[in-house]
């Protein structure tokens, strides 16, 4: 108010300083997104070549049996990982929540440690310990259980997903577990309530938005996965993520291929959307109150 | 209340706590009357908050046992001891209303539904929130949410409530109010208030029964006019109220006291008192008198020099000095003052008596020193405050 001037040079200063970044973001996500947009509207010819023009014909085709049947196969692997890494993420971070404030940045350290790792040597990683010389099998067969090894199996992949997707489920969780008043627990019992009860009234409750954070983390790239269902999962079931890269490299149709990314984009747009209106329905209840007091439920 | 058959709210047998090699609870006994509203009162640090949680089930004890209600109750967890806690910060479930605050342990218990609303909003009366039944906790003052807390832990009608240090958070207005208020709730529903805190006018304030701790020990139960009237210790002496303390001697025949330096003073010295050995009097500043050494003769009073005086609204508190260096405390009401007090000037010469009955005689000890010895500053009661 004072000095008309200097925001208004600073204003300027600060779009000067955005433009690396929009640069950036133009560049490397809205062209190729614009781009993969328009190709799933290009007419293909019978070799794969794109010929461009206009035609609907890209989506029909994907109505085809054996494209729904692993987006379907895609959404409901995605909703497992989700689910299940929500699950295990719970578990651990409620386990790093309860720990003395000490020991706690060294588990979350932990946590990050593999995840620094190449997600390519990660993978085969997995592929070395549930492989037919791997520590598991081994074990197993110390055991007198007659195994082969797990890889490919349905199984290997799960587990791969869940070890890929599990830091990104623990530290929303995390988050919000860690602005829950300790002492919230010990009322819990003293009233009463036992382990189940003190999660299902208290303490899922009160994460629920690192919990829907969580769900949308990790079934919105599960989606996109492409490396371990092949890697791990012998490429028998493949994910969307497969299928795309198959329609680009192996038949050699980018306009199908380019139709497929749009779907899944809009499905995860989707599952973004929704989980935000979750949230936001969950917030506002929770800050207003049943609308007694609009003040505060304002302050959102 | 027949006492003498029914058991103790709660009984702790030869009860003690260690955190590693640091022993915060010393080991103690202690009995707890059903119905009774009792502090336990201490400065921070003492062991109180322990104390409490080995009750509630939160700390396993080092040893020693807690019986509740005559039963033993060393194996029982925390959720199935029929005691309920009001925690400092209140501990309310910040995603639920008032009224799901409240009715968290009926359906936890799986209480029917129909009694579950009896019961909460009779217990949003008792607190006086009934209109504030859908609001969440984060709409509430502070006031309010301590009585959310209080209505919930009242509900599942345990046999002890205990509440730790419950009105620090609240300002010293509201403070006092509730101080009553916790009183005529505790009276309405009956059950047995076990409340911990450093506040000796809280403790005062509200309880039929005092157990003041220091350093892990339990130093005196008693009522609150016996707590002030007759502390056990120096340190209850000092630590409940304001009190001056004197060292001296019992003299040859057992029946006075000397203080060296000062010469004999009244002190109601008990017979069981050995001539001879060192003692403590402790002598409240409200029960000393003090005049001016003026041209009159000079009548039996201890002689000192006035120092200081401070207005306290509510009373005038005079520190004194003795020929011995040492300082005590007067205090007077203001609207008692005479205008004869009122006339000394700072610097001068006063006189100062009291009544053998006002000083207590206690032992000498050294054993308890966490209270440094009744300096002008504690004395000045409230000042802080």
């Amino acid at each position: 108010m004072v000095d008309v001037n200097t925001p208004r040079t600073s204003r300027a200063a600060g779009y000067l300083m955005l433009l690396p970044a929009v640069a950036v973001i133009t560049l490397l996500v809205i062209v190729p997104m614009v781009v993969i947009a328009r190709d799933s509207f290009a007419v293909s010819d019978p070799l794969g070549g794109n010929l461009g023009g206009f035609t609907l014909d890209n989506y029909a085709k994907l109505l085809d049996p054996v494209y729904a049947k692993t987006l379907g196969y895609s959404l409901g692997m995605a909703a497992l990982n989700a689910a299940v890494c929500t699950v295990v993420g719970y578990i651990v971070a409620y386990y790093i929540a309860t720990r003395p404030a000490k020991t706690q940045p060294v588990l979350l350290v932990l946590v990050i440690i593999p995840f620094l790792t190449d997600f390519l040597v990660r993978t085969f990683a997995w592929i070395t310990l549930l492989g037919s010389g791997g520590p598991f099998i081994s074990l197993l067969r110390l055991l007198g259980v007659e195994a082969q090894s797990l890889v490919p199996s349905q199984l290997a992949v799960t587990l791969s997903l869940l070890y890929a997707f599990l830091p990104v489920a623990v530290f929303p969780i995390y988050a919000s577990m860690r602005s829950i008043d300790p002492s919230l627990k010990e009322a819990a019992a003293d009233l009463g309530a036992g382990w189940w009860q003190t999660h299902a009234r208290i303490f899922v409750p009160l994460s629920a938005s690192g919990l829907a954070s969580s769900v949308m983390l990790t079934f919105v790239p599960t989606l996109g996965v492409f490396v371990i269902p092949v890697l791990l999962g012998g490429g028998k079931d493949p994910l969307v993520g497969n299928l795309i890269v198959t329609l680009f490299t192996e038949f050699r149709n980018e306009p199908l291929g380019a139709a497929l990314s749009m779907v899944v984009l809009v499905l995860m747009l989707l599952s973004v959307a929704a989980a935000g209106l979750i949230l936001r329905a969950r917030s506002g209840s929770a800050r207003a109150g049943r609308s007694r007091s609009p003040k505060k439920a304002s302050a959102v | 209340m027949n006492e003498t058959t029914e058991p103790p709210a709660v009984k702790l047998t030869g009860l003690t706590k260690s955190f590693g090699a640091n022993r915060v609870v010393q080991p103690l006994d202690l009995e707890i009357r059903q119905g009774e509203f009792f502090s336990i009162l201490g400065p921070s640090g003492c062991g109180k908050t322990t104390l409490m949680r080995m009750i509630t089930g939160f700390e396993t004890p080092t040893g020693g046992s807690v019986e509740l209600d005559g039963k033993n109750v060393d194996a029982v967890s925390t959720k199935s001891r029929d005691l309920n806690m009001l925690f400092q910060s209140y501990a309310l479930f910040p995603h639920l209303s008032v009224y799901e605050n409240v009715a968290f342990e009926l359906r936890v218990r799986r209480t029917a539904k129909r009694e579950i609303d009896t019961r909460v909003r009779e217990a949003l009366e008792l607190v006086r929130l009934g209109a504030f039944a859908e609001r969440k906790p984060a709409e509430l003052s502070g006031g309010q949410r301590q009585r959310v807390a209080l209505a919930r832990a009242v509900v599942g009608r345990p046999a002890v409530v205990l509440l730790d240090e419950p009105l620090g958070a609240l300002d010293q207005k509201l403070r006092k109010e509730m101080q009553f208020e916790l009183k005529r709730m505790q009276r309405e529903v009956g059950i047995t208030f076990i409340y911990v805190t450093h506040d000796q006018e809280e403790a005062l304030t509200m309880s039929d029964r005092i157990a003041v701790m220091s350093e892990g020990r339990v130093l005196q139960v008693a009522s609150p006019t016996e707590i002030y009237d007759e502390p056990a210790s120096r340190f209850v002496a000092t630590f409940i109220g304001s009190c001056n303390i004197l060292d001296g001697v019992v003299d040859a025949e057992g029946r006075g006291v000397v203080v060296p330096g000062v010469g004999a003073v009244p002190a109601l010295v008990p017979a069981t008192a050995v001539p001879g050995s060192g003692v403590a009097l402790a002598i409240r500043p409200e029960r000393v008198s003090m005049r001016a050494l003026g041209a009159a003769a000079p009548a039996d009073g201890v002689r000192a020099t006035l120092v200081e005086r401070a207005f306290l609204g509510d009373e005038w508190t005079f520190h004194v000095r003795l020929e011995t260096g040492a300082v005590m405390t007067v205090s007077v009401p203001s609207g008692e003052i005479a205008a004869e007090l009122g006339a000394i000037a700072d610097g001068a010469d006063v006189l100062l008596s009291w009544s053998a009955a006002a000083a207590r005689v206690l032992p000498a000890e050294a054993a308890v020193t966490a209270a440094s010895p009744a300096s002008a500053t504690s004395a000045l009661k409230g000042a802080a405050a």
